[in-house]
């Protein structure tokens, strides 16, 4: 695609800009008095929907920010990781090959989102080897096909088990009625990226509804400059096209009634920039490789009219392959590769039919048929690690939501764990809401989560300097909240939350003095606590404005020093507007991250982005345009590295920070018909 | 490009015969009003809004309003409980969700009539349900627990109505 963007941006920006500044046409008809005409054609009468605040379907008394897809196409985010950047008190940190979610101060470089569980549909996706979460370009469903994020910030092992522990991501994906017809997508932005999306959903007479898409996306990404590897024999610093991302997706979802069936596929390729884990910097082989495959069954039926059973049959496998390049003018590639496959079974009964009540109970059942760690050397080959460690876990949950009256509702829940390797755990969560006026709510949130340790935290020893620990004990969080929240209209909404949290026994590496062998171990203990403010308001005209404010400090309970990548402040604010009518839209987003402590114990200074998307169709809305410009003031900013981000140098150089796009930019145009 | 976007730009709205959602769906309450008979109203007639306010102000056409003899006033109570003891007719807004069954319940019984908007409030027992279908105002009513009430909604509100059960 050959665009000019450095011409037709200052027109466009400037265009958008003074549109936004302009209090926005009022489209809104005036009839006269609506009760002065007849019945009959009052109910014949046109009616305009304004857009409200959307309401939470989560059911964790907790405060849940909701991310429609409406709001998604209009800042033009690409991935979950972008969709939770505009989330109050969440930072992403990347380090251009994993993106890491940080919630409430807590977000370890390099953390692979072990603490955050991401559901697609109510079913889990974090990896059982790795405990991963994906956010990025890995995660397997395509951003369009997301009907909403329902992001629930604390602990939520109550309802969800391991893994929800700082927070839950659930997905919801669109159902076919939702498209109503095909849509194709082609795209192109910065440093040659190109990108294509097909995908066709409808609703048949009979009550069929049918979703397929199917997607693809190439961005080779800019050559890269590090100073920590400006030498002359490693390239002067430069990683020559190694930031490609490449990735696939294939998706279906079939409906009946209550019976629903889904089917996702989702590859990723993406290079590795950084020599990461002490790597030969500039290597073309570096890679890693991400898989992921789920299939489920489901069937939802009313048995009367104040109760419903939701069963689940689910299978879920993923793949990771990481090639990594450690010797210089040798063929020899290091693999490291682990495998799992899930089946699980679900059975959930929510009933209404107590008066005063509303009763969630469940069980499940998974089994990791496999779940195995496979790491050797090429030419000449050498296994350093070969281990399958297959278990089941068994759990079973209870919540009931009790009105004490008509101003007091008590929410209680409790989950039991069963876990082959990890042995039982039982986690509670007590939350009390209190109406105190029909516009004010309080609520108080108590509960406790818990993350068990990993299959690579406990069998990850390659022969090199590594060892096992078999007392690895699963990590655990308290946490108390106190929210208030001013809703007073369907278009404005304000809260307050108030939190504090106390983490024991994380699991981190460290060394043997002994043997000077590194292990994980339960040794470190944290505690964190912050206030979070939002305000949200939605316009007649269909322009909505979100801003939030988190304050935060986590610092390490033993010794008290500020926690390594953690923000003390984060700003966000998100604007769209009608710029013209019905079929422009602006929309701006600006971020603001305050400056952190990298594990080198270095500050990385704070950052602000602004970024920005113009979205427009033709009047028969069979084509849609939309021009997304991220860091539209091309800010110089970075992110914090970790541990892992050296080379294979003697002494290794550790990377100061990883740097940031800079000015970047996307057209894609969707066909639909 | 610029000239792409230009060239989907828009072109005047058209002016077809619309309203906003709640200002149509106040019209309909209003209209609710004249036809039913309700129990309890002596020169005034209460409209009550419990929860958060879609209505903005397309309700303030309505205070003070003649609807036949009596004159509609419109109230915000701020409990189900002070809803029930002054109000002939009861909008329950969508804020209210997890409570409409236990709150149709109790209207029944006071005899006032209830309007919601909540996805299935008629068959949790409010008596009459709107919705927007087509881009139009629907109702559902549940003329068993109007009975109940001792509210008559007249032939006409019932003929229009989606279903009644």
């Amino acid at each position: 695609m050959t665009i000019h963007t450095t011409r037709v941006l200052p027109y466009l920006l400037c265009g958008s800009l003074a549109g936004l500044g302009l209090p926005a046409a009022a489209d809104e008809p005036q009839p006269s008095d609506l009760t002065e005409i007849p019945f009959e054609q009052l109910l014949n009468l046109e009616v305009i929907t304004a857009s409200r605040i959307p309401q939470k379907i989560s059911e964790a008394p907790s405060a849940v920010s909701v991310i429609t897809a409406e709001d998604m196409r209009r800042h033009g985010y690409r991935t979950l990781a972008d969709v939770l950047r505009s989330v109050r008190g969440v930072y992403v940190t990347y380090d251009r090959n994993y993106s890491y979610v940080g919630t409430r101060g807590a977000g370890r470089p390099g953390g692979f989102n072990t603490r955050l569980l991401i559901l697609v549909d109510g079913r889990r996706l974090n990896g059982v080897v790795y405990d991963q979460g994906a956010v990025g370009a890995e995660f397997p469903i395509d951003i369009e096909l997301i009907e909403r994020v329902e992001f629930v910030p604390g602990p939520g092992s109550a309802l969800y088990g391991s893994s929800a522990f700082f927070g839950v991501v659930n997905v919801i994906t669109k159902n076919g009625a939702a498209l109503a017809g095909t849509e194709l997508a082609v795209g192109g932005g910065s440093e040659g990226a190109r990108e294509a999306r097909l995908a066709t959903g409808r609703r048949f007479g009979n009550g069929v509804d049918l979703l397929l898409s199917a997607s693809w996306s190439d961005r080779p990404g800019a050559d890269l400059y590090f100073p920590e590897y400006d030498s002359p024999s490693s390239n002067h610093g430069i990683a020559q096209g190694l930031d490609y991302d490449r990735s696939a997706r294939v998706f279906a979802k079939l409906s009946y009634g209550g019976l629903g069936a889904e089917l996702w596929l989702g590859r990723r390729t993406k290079g590795i920039p950084t020599a990461s884990y002490g790597q030969l910097f500039n290597d073309p082989r570096a890679h890693t490789k991400d898989d992921h495959a789920g299939a489920f069954l489901s069937y939802q039926k009313k048995l009367t009219e104040s109760t419903e059973v939701f069963g689940s049959l689910n299978l879920v496998r993923f793949r990771h392959t990481g090639n990594y390049a450690y010797l210089a003018g040798e063929p020899t590639l290091n693999i490291d590769t682990s495998d799992s496959e899930t089946v699980g079974a679900e059975l959930r009964v929510l009933s209404t039919a107590v008066r005063g009540h509303k009763f969630i109970a469940g069980a499940e059942y998974l089994k990791d048929t496999q779940r195995s760690i496979f790491n050797y050397d090429t030419a000449p080959f050498a296994a350093y690690l070969d281990v399958d460690r297959p278990r089941r876990r068994a759990a079973l949950y209870f919540q009931d939501e009790m009105r004490l009256g008509e101003r007091i509702v008590l929410n209680t829940g409790v989950r039991h764990d069963d876990d082959s390797e990890n042995g039982h755990t039982t986690n509670p969560r007590l939350a009390l809401l209190f109406k105190a006026t029909p516009q004010v709510t309080l609520k108080g949130v108590y509960g406790t989560a818990y993350r068990s340790a990993n299959a690579y935290e406990r069998y990850y020893a390659t022969v090199i300097g590594y060892k096992l620990n078999p007392d690895l004990r699963s990590e655990r969080i308290k946490t108390v909240e106190m929210i208030a929240e001013y809703f007073p209209t369907e278009r404005f909404r304000a809260s307050a939350s108030l939190f504090r949290y106390r983490l024991r026994d994380l699991i981190a590496l460290t060394a043997d003095p002994a043997d000077g062998l590194l292990y994980y171990s339960n040794i470190d203990a944290a505690r964190s606590r912050g206030v979070e403010l939002e305000t949200e308001w939605r316009g007649e005209n269909g322009s909505s404005f979100k801003g939030s404010a988190a304050f935060q400090s986590v610092e390490n309970a033993a010794t008290g020093e500020w926690l390594s990548n953690s923000p003390r402040r984060l700003y966000k604010l998100n604007y769209a507007a009608p710029l013209l009518g019905e079929r422009l839209h602006g929309a701006l987003e600006y971020q603001f991250t305050s400056r952190r402590l990298s594990t080198l114990n270095e500050k990385i200074g704070g950052f602000g982005v602004l970024n920005m998307t113009l979205l427009g169709h033709t009047a028969d809305k069979r084509l849609e345009l939309a021009l997304h410009v991220g860091n539209v003031l091309d800010k110089r900013y970075a992110d914090s590295p970790s541990e892992e981000h050296y080379d294979n140098s003697d002494p290794p150089r550790y990377l100061r920070a990883i740097r940031q796009d800079g000015r970047n930019w996307r057209l894609t145009a969707t066909f639909r018909f | 490009m610029l000239a792409l976007f230009l060239a989907i730009l828009p072109a005047p709205p058209s002016r077809a015969e619309t309203a906003t959602e709640y200002a149509a769906k106040a019209a309909f309450i209003y209209n609710v009003a004249l036809f039913s008979s309700l129990p309890g109203a002596n020169g005034t007639m209460r409209l009550c809004v419990l929860g958060r306010d879609p209505f903005g102000a397309a309700l303030e056409r309505l205070d003070g309003k003649a609807v036949g003899e009596a004159k509609m006033t419109v109230a915000y109570p701020n409990s189900g409980r002070e809803a029930l003891k002054g109000c002939q007719i009861l909008f329950i807004s969508a804020s209210e969700g997890d409570s409409v069954g236990l709150l149709a319940e109790a209207a029944r019984d006071a005899g006032v009539l209830t309007i919601s908007d909540i996805k299935g409030a008629a068959r949790r027992g409010v008596m009459l349900e709107l919705y927007v279908e087509d881009k139009r105002i629907a109702f559902e009513c549940n003329g068993a627990v109007a009975r109940a009430a001792s509210i008559g909604l007249s032939s006409k509100l019932l003929r229009l109505a989606r279903a009644v059960y």
